[in-house]
């Protein structure tokens, strides 16, 4: 097998293609013969997504070719039509540091794409920055970015930009973004305790930004969860949480405490009435949430687990299929997934619900809850190279797990992440494909299950 | 190696049989090095894979890529002398998935590059800190600290003796000695320091990010680990950025601790806990190697364009006249390679493209450019180190392409300097 890139490919097959035409060598094509970036194909294939392809292939939409992007640097948000995909390019790249983004319309036609910014600054020798985009309407969104210190000062940085939107079908205009006040500067222990934030849309409309605050005092290591309370134009209303500001007496939630490490990230957040859950890391996670006197109590959850949904008398969960091999997120995995719950009445203790077909772990499966009826799951299965995503529509009440639909990607490269999320009957789910020298976006939209 | 299907798997194969069938009736003209072979290691006929790209039988490139990588760390690259003669690179490829580990790329008296061979493999979720010393002339020392698997909190450091001649992968062996700590979480361990001392024995030292912090002192004589004192991390050095750098300065040791604002110190050998060891010395810029009474330091510009290479004293009190030249905003020369009583330090360059890689040789008492080479290709650098042994300077670069980087090396005849 020739391993050489897709546009080195592409042009070899042009040239071989244009060899074989002036000597009349005779080659089979197969399914999936070349690129066409013009659009132009041998006979009896048709241009589909930028690939010459049989006629009627269900062929994956290219959002993005990146040298390398971490999966969680993949983000889908839902539009009032279609959906928009943002990742991000490191500052070490051709491309230096950005925030990029396409819109993907319900047809499954991909926008021309825009910098949602381009204007942070990153040390291109440090930790890649981490981001959340949140869309407060189809024309704004709000962008947080936590990074390492470009300067002498060692403090991490948290920085939150206001973006305007092109209007959907106007994307080739671009974006415009600007910087909400001044760059935050946290408490950290050191490289790599840059938390990811997350940006989360509370009932009342509020915005506010989690981060986890990491902090070496008087010989102790500690973690605490700081929220940022925002307005729509990404203000910051009201005071900064004193372990985001550094004043005394602190009065943020501890977390982590114990065993669980603390330099990690928020990966999620839930809304539940008037509180907000968070979870905290991936690995290793837990769930802060907050009790009927709005006192935290820190769930505990399993190795890997991925929270799902969460209410005031606790969080339901997916524990993923147990690794194998040396444990590493890309080794293959073994047995059943399960759903499991833990209750705030008893935060340490775990209830195993039921069980569902083998799910890896790695890329993190996609869990989209739906009022009133099942949810959608997302995932290749146990396989990272699995030539297909499945959607499963889970019933969270008889743990029946059913196969509602599968996305043929057309490759076995290894998945480096998968996002997706529904909209006005529409599936929109976006995944990483990993190879050796680059990293694709690839994306696909199909009518909701 | 991974057998995987390519997304343009069909178009590959289309490639191989086009080539099939032009090898009758076609005859494409292809250059020396036409493709990127990868993994698979499949080139034209008449072409053989060789460190990654399709060469044409019979062509010596000048330079090689021996590695194209997510990322190798700036301190995570060591020459030694190579026991049958010419030398063997050693790297930490830390962040490439699925093959983190260290390689062992060996370059021959007359500059064959060979490929590079895995010599232990890390097969971590997250990279492992590394420093290699040679043991002797079979084996070497590896000081490793990981990060845990999910199943585990603990972060360990280990002491290793890899045979030289062995070429492939030692991670089953067991390590001399382990220490173990609690895992804080973050992106990846702090460097680690090892450096083999006259009389055989090998002083290494790493941070401990628990209770605030510390540096932990340890020496392994005769194959036995002797924890020694443990430093608490001075104000300007977070945990988890305890990044450990030891030279050998005749009677003890200097230690360049952390990451953004790193502090110097001198650590006798007579020094048994750190009430011995005194307060930072005052020297400004970047160290880069150090002598008994005296300090190489980098200083550059704001703009991260120019560089001065200077020699200082302990006090931080200039010695003789410092090296001017360029620099780029991303590169890290981290630090000079121990070359008889002094230490050669690259990369240095007039040009602002780095165009001609240059290097110096370093003693206590001053420094002076030795050597020169002229690379092919412009992509920004990001780290490079030098080695001279038997009237030929090798050196090996790292450079960003596209999101990835690329491991390049090279060798020459030098005059003039041994």
């Amino acid at each position: 097998m020739i391993q050489v890139s897709h546009r080195i490919a592409a042009s070899v097959l042009l040239a071989l293609g244009a060899a074989i035409a002036a000597s009349s060598c005779q080659v089979e094509l197969g399914d999936l013969p070349a690129l066409c970036p013009d659009g132009a194909c041998p006979e009896g294939y048709d241009c589909i997504q930028g690939v010459c392809a049989v006629p009627g292939t269900q062929v994956p939409i290219t959002i993005a070719r990146v040298g390398n992007l971490r999966g969680v640097d993949l983000r889908i948000v839902p539009q009032s039509s279609g959906a928009m995909i943002a990742w991000e390019t490191y500052a070490y790249s051709p491309d230096l540091q950005g925030f990029l983004a396409r819109r993907v319309s319900p047809k499954g036609e991909a926008s021309e794409p825009f910098a949602l910014d381009q204007t942070f600054e990153a040390d291109s020798g440090l930790l890649e920055p981490y981001f959340d985009v949140l869309a407060i309407d189809d024309e704004h969104a709000l962008l947080a970015i936590t990074a390492p210190s470009v300067d002498d000062d060692p403090l991490p940085r948290i920085a939150v930009y206001a973006v305007d939107l092109p209007a959907l079908g106007d994307e080739a205009l671009g974006a415009t973004s600007s910087r909400v006040g001044q760059e935050i500067r946290v408490s950290t222990i050191g490289y790599g305790a840059v938390s990811r934030p997350r940006l989360q849309r509370g009932a009342d409309s509020s915005i506010e930004l989690g981060y986890v605050v990491s902090r070496s005092q008087a010989g102790e290591t500690s973690a605490a969860l700081g929220v940022i309370a925002l307005d729509a134009a990404g203000k910051v209303t009201g005071a900064l949480p004193t372990c985001v500001s550094g004043t005394t007496p602190d009065t943020c939630p501890v977390v982590r405490a114990g065993d669980l490490p603390v330099a990690v990230g928020v990966f999620d957040a839930f809304d539940v009435g008037s509180s907000t859950f968070w979870t905290l890391d991936d690995s290793r996670p837990s769930l802060l949430a907050f009790d009927t006197a709005d006192d935290p109590i820190e769930l505990a959850l399993p190795a890997l687990a991925v929270p799902l949904m969460a209410d005031a008398k606790g969080v339901t969960y997916l524990e993923p299929s147990a690794r194998g091999g040396a444990q590493l997120p890309s080794d293959p995995v073994v047995g059943a997934a399960s759903l499991g719950r833990v209750a705030l009445a008893t935060p340490t203790k775990t209830e195993h619900l039921f069980d569902l077909p083998g799910i890896r772990d790695t890329p993190r499966p996609v869990w989209i809850p739906r009022a009133g009826t099942t949810s959608l799951l997302v995932t290749p299965g146990v396989a990272i190279d699995s030539p297909t995503l499945t959607v499963f529509a889970v019933n969270t009440t008889t743990g029946q797990a059913k196969r509602v639909a599968t996305i043929e990607r057309f490759s076995t490269l290894e998945l480096g992440a998968v996002s997706a999320v529904v909209v006005d009957g529409k599936l929109y789910v976006t995944w990483l494909d990993v190879g050796d020298d680059q990293a694709t976006i690839r994306a696909a939209v199909l009518d909701e299950p | 190696m991974r057998a995987r299907l390519k997304y343009v798997a069909a178009l590959g194969v289309i490639g191989l049989s086009a080539l099939a069938a032009l090898g009758g009736a076609c005859s494409p003209d292809l250059p020396d090095e036409p493709y990127a072979c990868g993994e698979s290691g499949t080139c034209p006929d008449g072409y053989t894979c060789e460190s990654t790209v399709c060469v044409k039988d019979g062509a010596t490139p000048a330079q090689v890529r021996s590695m194209r990588i997510t990322w190798i760390n700036s301190a995570e690259m060591y020459w030694f002398d190579a026991p049958s003669g010419g030398a063997d690179l050693v790297v930490n490829d830390g962040f490439t998935p699925g093959h983190r580990g260290l390689y062992e790329i060996h370059v021959s008296e007359l500059g064959d590059v060979d490929a590079p061979a895995q010599i232990f493999d890390f097969a971590e979720e997250f990279p492992t800190s590394s420093a290699v010393v040679a043991l002797d002339a079979g084996h070497y020392g590896v000081l490793t600290m990981t990060f845990p698997p999910v199943t585990s909190n603990d972060q360990d450091v280990s002491f290793y003796s890899l045979d030289r001649d062995t070429k492939s992968d030692q991670s089953g062996k067991p390590p001399v000695a382990k220490r173990t700590m609690q895992y804080l979480g973050g992106s990846e361990p702090a460097y680690v320091s090892a450096v083999r001392r006259t009389g055989g024995q090998v002083d290494v030292a790493y941070g401990d990010p628990n209770q605030g912090g510390r540096v932990v002192f340890a020496r392994i004589v005769d194959g036995t680990w002797q924890d020694r004192f443990t430093l608490d991390l001075p104000s300007g050095v977070l945990p988890l950025s305890a990044d450990c750098l030891l030279w050998d300065v005749g009677d003890g040791l200097l230690l360049r601790l952390g990451l953004e604002n790193p502090v110097l110190y001198y650590v006798p050998d007579t020094a048994t806990s750190a009430a011995d060891v005194g307060a930072p010395l005052p020297v400004d810029g970047l160290p880069l190697y150090g002598f008994a009474d005296s300090v190489l330091t980098l200083v550059t510009s704001d703009d991260g364009e120019s560089a001065e290479y200077r020699l200082v004293d302990y006090d931080g009190n200039a010695i003789g006249q410092a090296i001017d030249g360029a620099s780029q905003g991303g590169l890290e020369p981290h630090t000079g390679w121990v070359h008889d009583a002094g230490a050669l330090v690259a990369p240095l360059s007039d040009d602002g493209s780095f165009s001609s890689l240059d290097f110096a040789y370093v003693t206590g008492s001053g420094i002076k450019k030795v050597g020169s080479y002229e690379r092919t290709g412009n992509d920004e650098l990001y780290s490079s180190r030098a080695f001279v042994r038997d009237g030929r300077a090798y050196i090996a670069w790292t450079s960003f392409h596209d999101a990835l980087m690329d491991l390049w090396v090279a060798s020459f005849p030098i005059e003039g300097f041994e």
